[in-house]
């Protein structure tokens, strides 16, 4: 009989940071000291990335850095006053930190993200004094200190359990594939008493059925397109895995070229399955020593083959018929290396570039209200952009340039993890307004316990809890000498961002079998709206014993009342709001009240409304009128038979478009349309 | 002679039988038969299939509200008027195939809102109707399909699942 390795390791990436100081930038401030955007405590040393001025765009052109598609070769600027402090530190290198080809130029120079490079030097110079120096250069914008990503193990192995692989399927198991393990992913389809789930402490509340993303359903309707893809960025991830191959992204112009060539000149040698940011390869590699196979797992999540009679199911995964999603591997953790921010900027870039629909990030900064991240992490978007310049910058790249022009979405989706600091306040960047921030909840719908949460949460997804038995999320993993397994459990908000992605994924297949298209924020709106609530599950309280350090911990989950976004992803309701837009059909004359939750998924007693309108052609011909917003209902009158569309906006997450001390909510937009009809039948009919 | 006669009678006799045993075959008249295979037409059959509503009062509607027609005269209305999911309507409707007018009522009781005259236009694949009550009410539908979601059953965790701790 097969074993199942299980798990509890909850893990999240997050980058070392040098300390963040939370400055108001004032624009007529053009002193030094506020150029230098951050702090070099913890930096890389002989190394520090500039932005220059647009005014000097001529000058860096001439010097042809900006032509340097490899990034090798040119050691100066161009820029006299900071070709100067090179020569002073003994500088060997000046590196664009984006990649600037043919094919990109245009919308790279239109984000002026040409602007930005990084000089390498003598790394026995005082980086600081370095800093000052560059600061000083008129045609110096800003001033940054480079950081590295890294790795923050949370190895609470409460427990090591084997799971015994029954060779029973489970009599009331509703997943429609034969893939083995797929029993044992609640996250996907959860059996409540069924579920062979249980918690290991007393008074845990029971699993719930349907606590779930409901993906069942939404498989007859679409299984996944390998037209759409998902870039991982993450840990490198084992695209040679028995229940992933078959579904990763293929570079063919480099897979049917020549190696060492780029090419498909898109400035990257042989980047055939993704890229290694680490080590600048196009080798993508997953089982070092030091690796914990993270990027393999969350990929798994997201596109696992379907209906192959082994492992796991992914939610866009496909039917078996090499028709999944694809996954990009997009590296930028190696072993015990990591990737230096530049290198995740530009790996968020070459999403861009290279046609990934989505982002999957399960890593970011420390909350900011978080033990680690007190006091020394962004707190709100404005410090975000202050201090993660370049890694802003990249994100807003990707969501405007993201996609395929042929492509179900114009532009590109975000998704991070929120962060497993049990702090009342997302990470960053999943707190950025424009990335989706996903926070994570347990087999019985109550939000995990080491879940981030609070203004600036988007949506929740299943995470896994390891107080539970069974509680983990199953996926697939390569055969690190650790785990043994090639599939095994985790948990995290890590494990519950690539729920999204998935279903996010899912959602691009079938809009793109159904020929639609969407902007990027029309398509974010749809996913923030197909939610259900999860509320009424925020009740009671539990006690645990941390396994870090043995000590007991307490739970009221009443604590996150209003702070979990629009509430619990919903693939299915997704699915169905992109087969067509939602209609009301009301009498001539006659205020109709129209009840949001419809439209805007069981979340919306959490979001703020801001507006609901007509377009004034379709207020005069159908001589329409809004009312106001009560109790999440609108009030619709028509006074003549017609049609309208009715736009409504309303803000998820909490905060406030003014506050910016806080993460700003994110603005969803629905249209419905509206029917007026002389006589309406009794029943609700439409003849 | 007689003999042309008794060769003549004899061949009528037969063309009596095989007439007899014709019509005694035919199957609406059979006994033993069963009237399965019997097609029981009670409407305009060109309006048999299904249709989606794309336009009412001259604009044009991206709605997921679909009708479909059985011969036998019963019809299912798809609607997603309340939100992602849709609602199905059945019922019985007839044709009055001299003035073109189509009524319905639905399995609950419910009458239509109004009876529709009815207008196909089978090279257009088109169904126009128009309320009997308030003339100028026009919608226009194409044929089509109906689509797999409106016939598969929405599920959602409901907060009947909570249990107090």
């Amino acid at each position: 009989m097969k074993k199942l390795l299980y798990i509890a390791v909850a893990v999240l990436s997050v980058a070392c940071t040098a300390d963040f100081e939370e400055q108001i930038v004032s624009v007529a401030d053009t002193s030094v000291n506020t150029k230098i955007i951050n702090s070099s405590t913890g930096c890389v040393e002989g190394s520090i990335v500039v932005r220059f001025n647009n005014s000097a765009e001529s000058r860096l052109a001439e010097s042809r850095l900006a032509e340097c598609a490899t990034r090798s070769g040119a050691t100066r600027t161009g820029i006299s006053g900071v070709d100067l402090v090179l020569d002073e530190v003994r500088g060997y290198a000046v590196k664009p930190v984006f990649v600037v080809t043919d094919k990109n130029r245009e919308r790279v120079h239109a984000a002026g993200l040409h602007l930005w490079y990084e000089l390498l030097f003598d790394e026995e110079s005082d980086v600081d004094a370095v800093a000052a120096k560059l600061a000083d250069v008129a045609e110096v914008k800003s001033v940054e200190f480079v950081r590295r990503v890294c790795r923050i193990n949370n190895p609470r192995t409460i427990s090591s359990h084997n799971i015994e692989l029954s060779s029973q399927t489970r009599a009331t198991n509703k997943m429609p594939f034969n893939d083995p393990y797929n029993q044992y992913q609640w996250g996907l389809c959860n059996l409540g008493a069924n579920s062979g789930i249980e918690g290991l402490y007393e008074s845990m509340p029971a699993p719930v059925a349907g606590a779930d993303v409901n993906v069942v359903p939404a498989w007859k309707l679409c299984k996944g397109d390998p037209s759409i893809t998902v870039a991982i960025v993450d840990e490198g991830v084992m695209y040679t895995h028995e229940d992933l191959s078959t579904n990763k992204w293929v570079n063919s112009a480099e897979r049917d070229g020549e190696q060492g060539v780029d090419d498909d000149k898109n400035g990257y040698v042989d980047d055939i399955y993704g890229y290694d940011f680490v080590f600048e390869s196009g080798k993508i590699t997953y089982d070092k020593d030091d690796d914990t196979g993270h990027g393999t797992h969350v990929a798994g999540i997201v596109t696992a083959v379907n209906n192959n009679g082994i492992g796991i199911c992914g939610i866009a995964g496909g039917s078996g018929k090499r028709d999944g999603v694809r996954f990009m591997s997009l590296q930028i953790m190696s072993g015990d290396s990591h990737a230096s921010d530049t290198d995740v900027a530009r790996a968020l870039q070459y999403a861009a570039d290279n046609g990934a629909h989505i982002l999957q990030c399960s890593w970011g900064y420390p909350s900011a209200e978080s033990a680690e991240g007190y006091g020394s992490a962004p707190g709100n978007d404005k410090s975000f952009k202050y201090s993660c310049s370049y890694e802003a910058e990249a994100i807003d790249y990707f969501i405007a340039n993201g996609g395929t022009k042929d492509g179900p979405i114009d532009g590109g989706v975000a998704i991070f993890a929120a962060g497993n600091s049990t702090a009342p306040l997302p990470a960053y960047p999943a707190a950025y307004e424009p990335c989706i921030a996903v926070a994570a909840f347990s087999p019985s719908l109550r939000p995990a316990y080491y879940s981030d949460y609070g203004i600036g949460i988007d949506v929740v997804a299943p995470g896994g809890e390891a107080l539970y038995y069974n509680g983990s999320i199953i996926s697939t993993l390569p055969p690190l000498p650790s785990i043994g397994a090639l599939y095994a459990g985790m948990q995290g908000t890590s494990m519950a961002c690539p729920m999204v992605s998935g279903v996010a994924a899912l959602g691009l297949s079938y809009a793109k079998q159904l020929g639609k298209r969407y902007t990027a924020k029309e398509f974010r709106s749809l996913l923030l709206s197909s939610t259900n609530d999860i509320e009424p599950y925020l009740k009671g309280a539990i006690s645990y014993v941390d396994d870090a350090n043995g000590k007991q911990r307490h739970v009221n989950y009443e604590d996150y009342k209003g702070k979990l976004g629009a509430g619990y992803i919903d693939a299915y309701k997704l699915l169905l709001q992109i087969e067509g837009t939602p209609c009301k059909v009301v009498k001539v004359g006659e205020t109709t009240e129209i009840e949001l939750r419809s439209y805007f998924g069981e979340g919306i007693a959490n979001a703020q409304f801001v507006s609901a309108e007509v377009s004034a052609d379709e207020e005069t011909d159908a001589g329409v009128s809004v009312g106001e917003y009560l109790n999440g209902k609108i009030a619709v009158t028509c006074s003549k038979r017609g049609v309208a569309t009715i736009s409504v906006t309303m803000l998820v997450g909490g905060g406030s478009l003014s506050d910016d001390l806080k993460p700003f909510p994110t603005e969803v937009t629905r249209k419905f349309v509206v029917i007026a009809k002389e006589e309406l039948s009794t029943n609700g009919g439409w003849l | 002679m007689i003999q042309r006669v008794k060769k003549y009678l004899l061949h009528l006799v037969c063309i009596m039988i095989l007439a007899v045993g014709t019509v005694g075959c035919d199957k609406s008249d059979s006994s033993d038969n069963s009237n399965e295979n019997i097609e029981t037409i009670n409407i305009d059959v060109r309006l048999a299939g299904c249709w989606h509503l794309v336009s009412f009062c001259d604009a044009s509607v991206d709605v997921d509200i679909y009708i479909n027609f059985d011969k036998s005269g019963q019809f299912k209305i798809y609607q997603r008027t309340e939100g992602p999911a849709y609602t199905v309507f059945g019922g019985t409707c007839a044709t009055d195939e001299v003035n073109f007018v189509l009524s319905g009522v639905y399995d609950d009781g419910t009458e239509w809102n109004t009876d529709y005259k009815y207008t196909v236009d089978t090279e257009a694949q088109e169904l126009i109707l128009e309320s009997v009550a308030t003339p100028d009410e026009v919608s226009v539908y194409k044929s089509s399909s109906v689509p797999v979601s409106a016939t598969l059953s929405t599920r959602s965790a409901s907060a009947d699942d909570v249990k107090p701790l």
